[in-house]
């Protein structure tokens, strides 16, 4: 997955390690006054450290540096920190991340293209929202975008950082390229074929114009060569034409129109009518945006709540060849064998299979569902999904999690898919996910493990500074 | 010789086998009834009701180990008219609520026993997550809306069945009870419904029912509990001023403003129903069990089944834990405080002695969402879990 609107941090944190690792040398030769850029920093301490990728640290230390994680360890060695936090008995995971949400986004499922942008819909301004989030210990999430079918525009990552700048908070805005089965309104056998059909042609006409646009550069190049003959010739140069051997090139259409007229080949209309510039296709922003999932840039992210829907996804991405990733996919545990068989990621949405229902999605869910996916070898995710007809969408990841645990996925485990493994489905595993050095520090300090009961997030730093801290009568109360 | 000896063994024998079995669960800790988790965890039982909680087995009785696991009291469901709310219609495409009368505002004999469908299989889905007992409550759509059913996921025939089909009575001052059709069409018109039909009872010249066994005079006079939805802090305001006014026994289903009111709730003694909290809940909702226990109330957290999951009780305590409500209440707010709010804390709700040895075994803390449902004991009978009948059924 690419890393498009990194550009903003990229820099600083470029000339940030660069200036750090020269004047920590420095400071280790010379033992020389330390810069501004050396001292200072947060040092939290005595913690225990669950990394993000399964291994942990007791009694460890972590030094913030600007918005970057400088160290972790048992080791730490920090000279002259601005500030020290003492978090002995706590626990700090790297910030959570919520791999679907629709926390921060402006509406819900609307009709939008292929080329439609989740960023410009998520509102940073939505500060309760984030609150909440982070008091869950959620520092990014990918949001999508959303179609009550079809394809509906490319999902982003975006860091909670409230009243953040978009160049602050969206990692990504081309994180994925959102589809939907039919989600909104599951129903109707006839509504499911068209969908997916939908899908198809949408998917061929985008091949088809990458097609044309390589025969137009084929054309554009004869043509220009043609061109320059001609000139060439008109010079009073005694040169034979060597169209013939590039006939094969021709679009497939004036191919086809040649063979039906009889004629022999293209030289002796070349020869008649001179070079005739190729026309361009129109720029088509749509399909362009599908093409970034066929080409394997993005992920092909497909909202799908029927076993049928899950396996016309599956039948799809296999024809275009599409990196697929189910969301929502209640009725997943039904077709479980199948998406296994695929390697295809599942992300579970936080709504659960209630006891009364009327038809529709819930009638596809089952209390179960986790623990059949696990079973049949499925690579399971939590996100919240959509939070339709809900006034929050709290993300509640950590219980999420902890719920898996209960349906046999191990505790390692179960802690990875919201932390290291997350970021790696949404290709930010090289910043996010794992508290390592030169990560972006985004991290939680909990007053227990996440997934122990009444665990609650003490304190949240995104980029390096302090978004939340519990109120005391909160941390008064753990026990 | 040798044949009155084998009769008296035989004797023997049948006073031993009509004598009841005397079992014990041993585990690594329970439940206790003020929420705390404590060791030794032992419930002993016979007959379907506990003898002995904590303390070592007795000789003779059969042992069931769970080693490191948690004996927990049977979950109950302040609100979860489970078997009342069901989908209905040729392609289950309305959900139909039994409980749910819009005609009359003021109809203290109407009872939730009677919406009870003890057949649907809601209840067993339930019982395999935890759940034992559960309050049939008449919805929010009338003043006063009648008696509150207690039922039980599991009764003595291995059936589900009425624990008590005359509950506490349901009042409401939600927005839901105001109509356009009918009185009252405001929450002013609701107030004064309200309580002039509580004095009229008291005053034992009720017009709706006359006669001795009026839920609203009964009510009036302590004697009945009442549950009353009271969304906003002039509603709760409302019920504290009955409260005061009346001798009446009283918990109010309120989350809404609870750090506005909890003192109010404390100083009447008047509890509070929170939830039913999910994955989506908001700090709001979610911080409002901590807020009111902390200021002295007495909490229960709803699962509101069957419209949420059969886990949902669990789901709200634990997110209550995490928004600061200490986890002994929230052990409370699913067990021992509903069983109080609904009148029978002396039957369900704790593993004391006398009570019925509803008995769930969780593989660690019920709050720890990473624990699972181990075994199930109803009235001392152990569930067949594995049964998995229930799944993907209304």
């Amino acid at each position: 997955m690419q890393f498009q609107s990194s550009s903003a941090f990229r820099p600083c944190c470029a000339c940030g390690a660069v200036a750090s690792l020269i004047l920590l040398a420095l400071v280790l030769t010379w033992a020389a006054p330390a810069s501004a850029q050396m001292t200072g920093g947060i040092l939290i301490e005595n913690a225990h450290v669950l990394v993000g990728d399964g291994s942990e640290l007791d009694g460890a230390s972590i030094l913030i540096r600007g918005d970057r994680i400088a160290q972790v360890g048992t080791k730490v060695r920090a000279f002259m920190p601005s500030s020290k936090i003492d978090a002995a008995g706590k626990f700090i995971t790297p910030g959570l991340i919520d791999v679907w949400s629709t926390l921060g986004l402006t509406d819900g499922a609307t009709e939008s293209k292929a080329a439609g942008l989740a960023a410009d819909n998520f509102d940073p301004y939505a500060k309760e929202t984030i609150e909440a989030a982070h008091r869950q210990g959620v520092t990014l999430v990918y949001v999508p975008a959303r179609a009550t079918a079809g394809v509906a525009g490319f999902g982003a990552v975006v860091r909670l950082i409230p009243g953040g700048s978009r160049d602050e908070i969206v990692v990504d805005d081309r994180a994925g390229l959102c589809a939907s089965l039919g989600g909104a309104a599951p129903g109707t056998v006839i509504g499911r074929v068209r969908t997916a059909e939908q899908m198809r042609v949408a998917l061929r006409d985008a091949l088809d114009y990458r097609e044309a646009l390589e025969f137009y550069e084929e054309d554009l190049k004869d043509y220009l060569e043609a061109l320059k003959k001609q000139s060439e010739k008109s010079e009073g140069k005694d040169q034979t034409t060597k169209q013939g051997d590039k006939q094969d090139r021709k679009p497939r259409d004036q191919q086809n129109e040649d063979e039906k007229d009889g004629k022999p080949d293209g030289k002796e209309k070349q020869q008649k009518k001179g070079p005739k510039k190729p026309e361009k296709p129109a720029r088509d922003l749509n399909k362009e945006a599908l093409l970034e999932a066929l080409e394997g840039r993005v992920r092909w992210r497909v909202e799908a709540y029927a076993p049928a829907d899950i396996l016309n996804a599956l039948d799809v991405a296999r024809e275009f060849d599409l990196a697929l990733v189910l969301e929502g996919a209640a009725g997943a545990h039904d077709v479980a064998g199948q998406i296994a068989a695929r390697n295809v990621p599942v992300v579970l949405d936080a709504r659960s299979a209630p006891l009364a229902y009327i038809g529709g999605v819930d009638a596809q869910r089952s209390p179960d569902a986790v623990q059949r996916l696990l079973e049949a070898g499925v690579d399971v995710y939590f996100g919240s999904g959509p939070h339709d007809g809900r006034t929050t969408a709290t993300p509640h990841i950590a219980l999420r999690a902890a719920q898996a645990v209960a349906a046999g996925m191990s505790a390692d485990e179960a802690l990875q898919k919201i932390t290291y493994e997350a970021a790696r489905l949404l290709g930010v595993d090289d910043k996010f996910g794992r508290l390592k050095g030169g990560n972006l520090a985004d991290l939680v300090i909990w007053s227990d493990h996440p997934f122990a009961p009444g665990a609650h997030v003490e304190r949240v730093f995104v980029n390096g500074r302090e978004v939340y801290k519990a109120e005391p009568q909160q941390q008064e109360n753990e026990q | 010789m040798s044949r009155s000896l084998a009769l008296a063994v035989l004797t023997l024998a049948n006073a031993a086998s009509a004598q009841p079995q005397v079992t014990a669960l041993r585990a690594g800790a329970l439940v206790g009834p003020d929420g705390e988790l404590q060791t030794p965890g032992v419930v002993v039982f016979r007959d379907g009701r506990i003898l002995q909680m904590g303390g070592q087995p007795p000789s003779g009785a059969k042992v069931i180990e769970f080693e490191r696991a948690v004996l927990c009291p049977g979950l109950i469901d302040v609100q979860g008219p489970l078997g009342a709310i069901v989908a209905t219609g040729r392609y289950g495409t309305a959900l139909d609520t039994h409980l749910s009368e819009t005609v009359l505002a003021l109809q203290p004999q109407a009872r939730g026993a009677d919406a009870f469908d003890r057949f649907h299989r809601q209840l067993r889905a339930a019982l395999r997550a935890g759940v034992t007992t559960f309050a049939l409550a008449p919805d929010d759509q009338n003043v006063v809306g009648g008696r509150i059913a207690i039922a039980r996921t599991c009764g003595p025939e291995g059936r589900p069945a009425l624990l008590d089909a005359n509950g506490p009575l349901k009042l409401s001052l939600s927005p839901e009870a105001f109509k356009t059709d009918r009185e009252p069409t405001s929450r002013m018109g609701a107030v004064s419904m309200l309580r002039s039909a509580i004095a009229d009872a008291a005053r034992g010249a009720s017009a709706s029912s006359p006669g001795a066994d009026d839920p609203l005079a009964a009510f009036a006079q302590g004697q009945l509990r009442g549950i009353l939805t009271a969304p906003t802090a002039p509603d709760v305001l409302t019920a504290a001023d009955l409260v005061q006014q009346f001798d009446s026994k009283l918990a109010v289903v309120h989350w809404h403003a609870a750090a506005d009111v909890a003192a109010q709730l404390a100083q009447r003694k008047i509890g509070a129903i929170t939830g039913p909290l999910d994955l989506f809940a908001s700090p709001r909702e979610a911080l409002a069990p901590g807020i009111l226990d902390r200021a002295g109330v007495e909490v229960a957290i709803a699962g509101g089944l069957p419209t949420q999951a059969a886990d949902s009780l669990r789901i709200g305590a634990a997110i209550a834990a995490r928004y600061g409500m200490s986890l002994a209440a929230a052990r409370r707010a699913i067990t021992l405080a509903p069983a109080r709010f609904l009148g029978v804390d002396d039957r369900v709700g704790s593993l004391q002695r006398g009570r019925r040895a509803d008995v769930v075994v969780f593989s660690g803390d019920p709050l720890d969402l990473r624990s699972r449902v181990l075994a199930v004991f109803v009235d001392g009978r152990r569930i067949r879990l594995a049964d998995h009948s229930d799944v993907g059924n209304q």
